[in-house]
């Protein structure tokens, strides 16, 4: 807010210039904080204030403002010897029924898999969450949502190289090998259970693949503008997988971008789906039990059927 | 304890304001904070003097038709970006398509509230540029419209016989429940209930419901056994609890989590997605129920041996 005069009304209308003084401090701290000279400047500068204010009322005014309810911290040498605005109590705040209702509203586009709107939502929900009437429901808005571990320097950064087709250095922590450093050359980003993949061109195993950008520790400086020719030139290895769905598993089925539902009879849906990420394909798979069943290819079945006797394995194991 | 000198004037007038933004009062009402501030008696003209003081601040005093003034936009605002704007304007428009009343109405007022946190430089944004709202291609399960009906059953507390379709062989069940709550999959709504006849709580699909009938006794819920599952390697260091769950044993490699709330059913489906890192442990009905799942699905994959 711009706290500019009202240009209806003047110093001179029937107002109190105390209590006008009180509010124009209170608008200038929660801004930024303040020393007491930098206070006495600002509020002499103000036509309505007007000058010759003593040290004396500055501290009245602050002192006014904390018996209304505000936390000013003193000022010292932690502060700069600025008085800091810690809380005040003039906030247009949500309740908490009203932060679940915004939280449930996340929650059903979070379903949906649209990751660029979940950013959208945290990013909206990050700014008012200083609206929240205490610290757990402040927790919910800034942080219940599947992004939680991803810097978002990073992600912009790889935003940003996807656009401008960089390739830049990246120190990723990966699950066999630990923290390791890679050249990668971004092309898009994709949502899948709950987690956000960076697909690309890695040149340490002269592969295309896809990382978790969750586990992306660092992004260097680019490399270079690679080439739109370096990138496309890859050979993206993809696998089309056809699968039928029954029962529940069918009624509630929503296609992820990869996958198109090719024929529909009854209760019965054909998925085709180009698989990239094996690993997330067969929880997604496993997750539907027997209502769904892999056609083809052969290759595909044969590892699922694998990964079905490692399960029971672990049971046989036991008692 | 040293008393603090303050600004009386400047103290009347910031408590005055503190209980404008809470709610619109009318003159009666605003002197009467005055004077309770100041255990004094004024005259209300003084409160005239304070609304043009707001006024003369910038902030937007507004006179409703019963006499009662409110804030129209807070002191402490916030700066909207466009993409922020055209999020806020798809909650609002979502807001005519959503079917819970309880959950329309906190939206509603959240939304209202942050159009009250609105800078200067938003306002400037909104009257120069035309915001849309955020593009999007689905339907989210907020609108299904048995949701009111079903919001009233939970709120009732009372015992429903239901009569269910189940999608896998779409024969009609029957299940004597405690309607718990509502909730949003993917882009289905759901009742959460809790089904006598196994002690545990049950997901129906709302439009799979066939039939309800609302018994007069109250609903009661006796928490039966959890469930335990033991997760393995990394998983048991990276695994986020859900609601209703518990660490119950740690090791180096291992934890053993209890889960008491999800549904019996749909718990399974979640854990054959770990692999073989995870494995049910107790009880004992519930890791048979995995193992034959497991082999049902295995021979749907027989002939390819």
């Amino acid at each position: 807010m711009n706290f500019l005069q009202n240009k209806e009304l003047n110093e001179n209308h029937n107002i109190t210039k105390t209590g006008y003084r009180a509010l124009f401090l209170l608008s200038q701290l929660i801004k930024q904080p303040l020393s007491r000279n930098e206070i006495i400047e600002i509020l002499e500068r103000n036509p309505v204030i007007g000058k010759d204010l003593s040290k004396d009322s500055i501290t009245n005014t602050i002192n006014t403002l904390r018996k209304a309810g505000c936390i000013i911290s003193r000022p010292s040498q932690k502060t700069q010897n600025k008085y800091v605005l810690k809380f005040h109590p003039f906030c247009i705040g949500l309740d908490k029924n009203q932060i679940n209702a915004l939280q449930t509203f996340r929650d059903a586009v979070i379903a949906h898999e649209d990751w660029q709107l979940v950013l959208h939502i945290n990013n909206l929900f990050a700014k008012i969450s200083k609206l929240a009437p205490d610290n757990v429901s402040k927790e919910i808005l800034n942080t219940n949502h599947p992004f939680n571990d991803i810097n978002i320097d990073i992600l912009n950064t790889l935003i940003l190289f996807i656009k401008t087709h960089k390739k830049a250095k990246f120190v990723y922590k990966s699950a066999g090998y630990g923290l390791e450093e890679l050249e990668f050359s971004p092309e898009y980003i994709t949502f899948e259970n709950n987690k956000l993949y960076i697909w690309g061109h890695n040149s340490k195993y002269d592969s295309f693949g896809y990382l978790r950008i969750d586990k992306i520790k660092e992004v260097t400086t680019p490399i270079y503008n690679a080439p739109k020719s370096d990138v496309q030139n890859f050979d993206r290895p993809s696998v089309t997988v056809e699968y039928i769905l029954k029962g529940s598993s069918a009624q509630t089925f929503v296609c992820n971008e990869y996958e198109e539902i090719i024929k529909k009879e009854e209760s019965i849906i054909t998925v085709r789906s180009h698989v990239k990420n094996k690993f997330n394909f067969y929880q997604r798979i496993l997750s539907f039990g027997t209502d769904c069943k892999l056609l083809s290819p052969q290759s595909v079945q044969k590892e699922f059927l694998q990964i079905i006797k490692d399960i029971k394995a672990g049971y046989s194991y036991g008692d | 304890m040293a008393i603090s000198k303050i600004n009386n004037a400047g103290y009347r007038l910031i408590e005055l304001l503190k209980e404008l933004i809470k709610s619109p009062l009318d003159i009666d009402e605003l002197l009467e904070i005055v004077e309770d501030t100041a255990d004094n008696t004024y005259r209300k003209e003084l409160i005239n003097k304070y609304l043009n003081t707001l006024r003369l601040f910038n902030l937007s005093v507004i006179k409703q038709k019963d006499n009662k003034y409110y804030i129209q936009r807070g002191i402490d605002t916030i700066d909207f970006n466009e993409k922020d704007l055209s999020v806020i304007k798809l909650m609002k428009n979502s807001l005519q398509q959503i079917q819970s009343i309880e959950l329309k109405e906190n939206l509603a007022a959240a939304l209202q509230i942050l159009e009250k946190n609105f800078s200067d430089s938003t306002c400037n944004l909104i009257s120069e540029k035309t915001i849309n709202p955020y593009v999007q291609n689905f339907k989210l399960a907020l609108y299904d419209k048995n949701i009111q009906n079903f919001e009233k059953y939970c709120k009732d507390k009372l015992k429903l016989t239901i009569k269910y379709k189940n999608s896998s062989t779409s024969e009609t069940e029957k299940y004597n429940i405690a309607p718990v709550k509502i909730i949003y999959k993917n882009k289905n709504a759901a009742l959460i209930g809790y089904n006598y006849a196994t002690n545990s709580y049950k997901e129906f699909l709302l439009e799979n419901i066939i039939e309800v009938t609302q018994m007069p006794q109250i609903s009661t819920i006796n928490l039966s056994g959890s469930l335990t599952f033991k997760l393995k390697n990394r998983l048991a260091a990276s695994y986020k609890l859900k609601e209703g769950e518990s660490v119950i044993e740690q090791g180096p490699d291992y934890i053993i989590v209890s889960n008491n709330l999800e549904d019996k059913d749909l718990i399974i489906k979640r854990l054959i997605r770990y692999f073989n890192n995870c494995e049910i442990l107790y009880p004992k009905s519930m890791k048979e129920k995995m193992l034959n799942l497991i082999e049902d699905m295995e021979k749907m994959y027989a002939e390819i041996l």
